[in-house]
């Protein structure tokens, strides 16, 4: 893991940071079944849940619903979004994870 | 005889200290008031060996200074950077 | 009555800039507070803030977060944890509550400066929200602290370390005044909100948050990781406006801001956050080494976002890695030998154990920093913990404001980088910190460091007594010492490799006090004793004085007493055979030079 720290840069991962929880269970789940086809990586780091997948990923405020069983708002999320890697565009029913260039 | 400010940069230590010297001193006095701050502190002693100044250089090969001459007339500036280091 | 939607209204409610009738735009939005990099008006139109949050679920939101941290604090005051906790994770909450607090204080004023000089409407809104987040910081983490407060005086620091003058405070606040405090709304973006909060902030708020879960201080672990929840978002702040100087030919003038602002932070933030995780936790609740932490936050991810934004690594990419591996090491070295100078009690954390982990993490440590801490574990094995206090001052970089330090032992890297500036000499840690100052002498020049000011005769009397008060210890609370009165060393009692060696400090009590002679160093070599000492000693003492001074150095230490007997004093020649020195005779009647060797030795008379 520690390799190379010097093309540890050369990364295309983008994705949440969230509070381990049930938020970050239901997001794990909406996201996988948003971004179909995608492989997403998941680390549990106790405080914190690093979830990551390559170039693009979306999380929409319907499936998340679905997944936590109630209603929910977009910006609710910011509580438990702790950080992210990559950009954040955010509507009001998705927040999309994204880079605008691959290495 | 003047009071001088010095950096020492002894070797093997992490580092770089303040030590007042003075003038009147030769480098081999210099050396010793040097080491009392990092040898037993920081860095080991080396029995059977002994100290030397030199100036700090980036490439660490500048000539030591004698060790009987004075440091008034190696005519150092204040805060000067010092290597001391053994031999 | 169903409300809009956010998309439908968000537009025009962020819409608040107008023309000024009664002055002109450059009035309004003076350069050197707002934009001094002239981006066109039609650039700022377009800025559009990518995480969008209205006042009402702004609100509505923080109120939840809230909720949530001082529930959590609620539910585990009955319990015992901090009354359990070590003494290892009390120095992590004292270092953190002291230094980052008020710092969020002067985030919120740097806030304050957005939501007034920011050009766009939007990015005015957005630090709005900023300002509102920081002083939530503040507050929350003044008040946890508060209740330690009870139990700990040194827990006083949280509120009054950025009202000292504590030499790592000044380190701290000398950063943050440059990235924070005195920069217009463009720079300070793109030094604060950008490389700050979505770099640094990261490894303290969130990594650490890591370490606090696993060592059972969830109060802690969630009050932070909710701190970082709106840092997340208003750190967003920076990105759009880095896209617009790109877009416009500013690409120059970021990297430059990017480069200054990202080496100050590091060398803030790897004392911080470095140490703590590196030494401070306990070995079997480490999560990651720091290394793999900023290998995540900072290498990974920030510095792969810094790529996507179209701009380079730092120039001094190489001299970073490697101070990955060396900072916050010798740092920490630093700050346990100056333990007296600290508001916390430093940890050492260098039993046999966390050695090999840190070897391990670390390749080399052993062969560099392991010298450095065998030398102390000697002294302290040696009985002589007086010679792990540190009697000189190291000189302090005029940019960073850290002590010039680097690897010990045979690698022997210490060295401290000098410039000559306007007739006054100025000292460096690296050549990254001498290239900030020499990038605008004139922003760094008038600063004098601790040691500046010890030299220029600031203090008076100059003694270590003047100067720890300067900086708060004894004024706040009392300083540190060790963590654990050096029972740390048990481990290495009877094991370690090198004999103790006993090195003798000048400035050694003695019952025997100086008369006003003159100060000389001398080798002491003491009958049966395996080392020759170097002790400084008065020239007007009899031979029988100067016995029984060295005598307190070697005797109970290396060489059983031998009661009933005298000691008496020769030069040290090969044969051992000099001539015996009266007993009453004046040392300095035998015209010694300093570090000249002398043998004592028992006699029957």
């Amino acid at each position: 893991m520690m390799a190379n720290q010097s093309d540890a840069t050369r990364n295309n991962s983008v994705g949440p940071v969230l509070r381990s929880g049930e938020i970050a269970d239901a997001v794990i789940q909406a996201l996988e079944e948003d971004n179909p086809g995608k492989e997403f990586v998941i680390q549990d780091h106790l405080a914190y849940v690093r979830i990551e997948t390559e170039n693009e990923c979306i999380v929409r405020r319907e499936t998340l619903e679905r997944a936590l069983g109630r209603p929910f708002q977009m910006p609710e999320l910011e509580v438990n979004l702790t950080s992210f890697s990559g950009r954040i565009e955010t509507t009001d029913t998705t927040m999309r994870f994204y880079l605008e260039k691959r290495l | 005889m003047a009071a001088l400010g010095i950096l020492s940069r002894f070797e093997g230590d992490a580092h770089i200290k303040v030590v007042n010297v003075d003038t009147e001193m030769s480098f081999d006095e210099l050396a010793a008031a040097c080491k009392v701050h990092s040898v037993g502190l920081h860095v080991p002693e080396q029995p059977g060996k002994t100290l030397r100044v030199r100036r700090t250089t980036e490439t660490d090969d500048a000539p030591p200074f004698p060790p009987g001459m004075k440091v008034e007339e190696a005519k150092l500036g204040h805060l000067d950077c010092l290597d001391i280091y053994f031999t | 009555m169903a409300l809009l939607e956010r998309s439908e209204w968000y537009d025009i409610a962020r819409a608040t800039n107008w023309s000024p009738r009664y002055v002109t735009e450059g009035d309004l939005f003076p350069g050197d507070l707002a934009d001094p990099y002239h981006l066109p008006t039609t650039a700022w139109e377009a800025y559009d803030e990518p995480y969008k949050v209205s006042y009402r679920e702004y609100v509505k939101v923080q109120r939840e977060k809230d909720a949530g941290v001082y529930s959590v604090k609620a539910a585990l005051h009955r319990s015992n944890y901090y009354n359990l906790a070590g003494p290892e994770w009390m120095g992590i909450l004292k270092l953190h509550y002291g230094a980052i607090p008020l710092t969020e204080y002067a985030a919120c004023q740097l806030q304050g400066q957005n939501t007034r000089f920011g050009r766009a409407g939007s990015m005015r809104n957005m630090a709005t929200f900023g300002m509102l987040d920081e002083m939530r910081h503040s507050q929350l983490q003044l008040f946890f602290p508060h209740e330690l407060l009870a139990r700990d005086r040194q827990f006083d620091w949280a509120h009054e370390a950025h009202h000292t003058k504590n030499w790592l405070i000044i380190g701290g606040r000398h950063c943050f005044d440059d990235v924070m405090m005195t920069r217009d709304a463009v720079t300070n973006s793109i030094m604060t909100s950008f490389i700050f909060e979505t770099g640094f902030t990261n490894l303290q708020m969130v990594g650490l948050a890591a370490d606090a879960e696993s060592v059972g201080d969830f109060t802690f672990a969630n009050l932070i990781t909710s701190v970082q929840s709106d840092e997340a978002r208003h750190a967003q702040l920076g990105i759009p406006l880095i896209d617009m100087m790109v877009k416009h030919g500013k690409t120059a003038e970021v990297q430059y801001a990017v480069d200054v602002g990202f080496w100050r932070l590091w060398r803030v933030f790897a004392v911080l956050t470095g140490i703590p995780m590196d030494y401070y936790i306990p070995l079997d609740k480490r999560h990651m080494s720091f290394k793999e932490f900023m290998h995540e936050w900072v290498i990974r991810q920030f510095e792969r976002q810094l790529k996507d934004l179209g701009l380079e690594r730092p120039w001094y990419w190489d001299i970073f890695l490697n101070d990955i591996e060396v900072h916050h090491h010798i740092q920490q070295g630093g700050v346990w030998s100056y333990r007296p100078t600290m508001w916390w009690h430093p940890v050492a954390g260098v039993g046999p154990a966390e050695r090999e982990w840190l070897d391990r993490k670390y390749p080399g440590w052993n062969a560099s920093f392991g010298h450095y801490w065998d030398t102390i574990i000697d002294s302290l094995l040696a009985g002589r913990e007086d010679l792990t206090q540190q009697k000189v001052f190291p000189p302090i970089c005029n940019i960073c404001q850290i002590p010039i330090a680097n690897r010990p032992g045979p690698p022997w890297k210490a060295r401290a980088f000098q410039l000559d500036f306007e007739g006054r000499r100025y000292h460096f840690c690296t050549p990254v910190c001498r290239w900030i100052f020499e990038s605008d002498p004139e922003r760094y020049k008038q600063h004098e460091s601790l040691v500046d000011m010890l030299v220029f005769g600031r203090f008076d009397p100059p003694t270590p007594e003047t100067v720890l008060r300067y900086m708060g210890i004894g004024v706040v609370s009392e300083g540190g010492r060790d963590s654990n009165n050096y029972e740390w060393i048990e481990a290495y009692r009877g094991k370690h490799g090198h004999a103790a060696k006993g090195q003798v400090s000048p400035l050694s009590d003695c019952s025997l006090g100086f008369k006003g002679g003159r100060k000389l160093f001398i080798l002491s070599r003491f009958e049966g004793d395996g080392h020759v000492k170097t002790v400084e000693v008065d020239t007007d003492f009899t031979m029988d004085e100067l016995a029984r001074y060295c005598a307190q150095f070697s005797v109970g230490h290396h060489v059983p007493d031998q009661p009933g007997r005298v000691l008496r004093v020769r030069r040290t020649t090969s044969h051992d055979d000099a001539p015996v020195f009266a007993r009453t005779m004046r040392f300095d009647d035998c015209q010694p030079r300093q570090m000249d060797s002398f043998d004592i030795f028992f006699a029957d008379n």
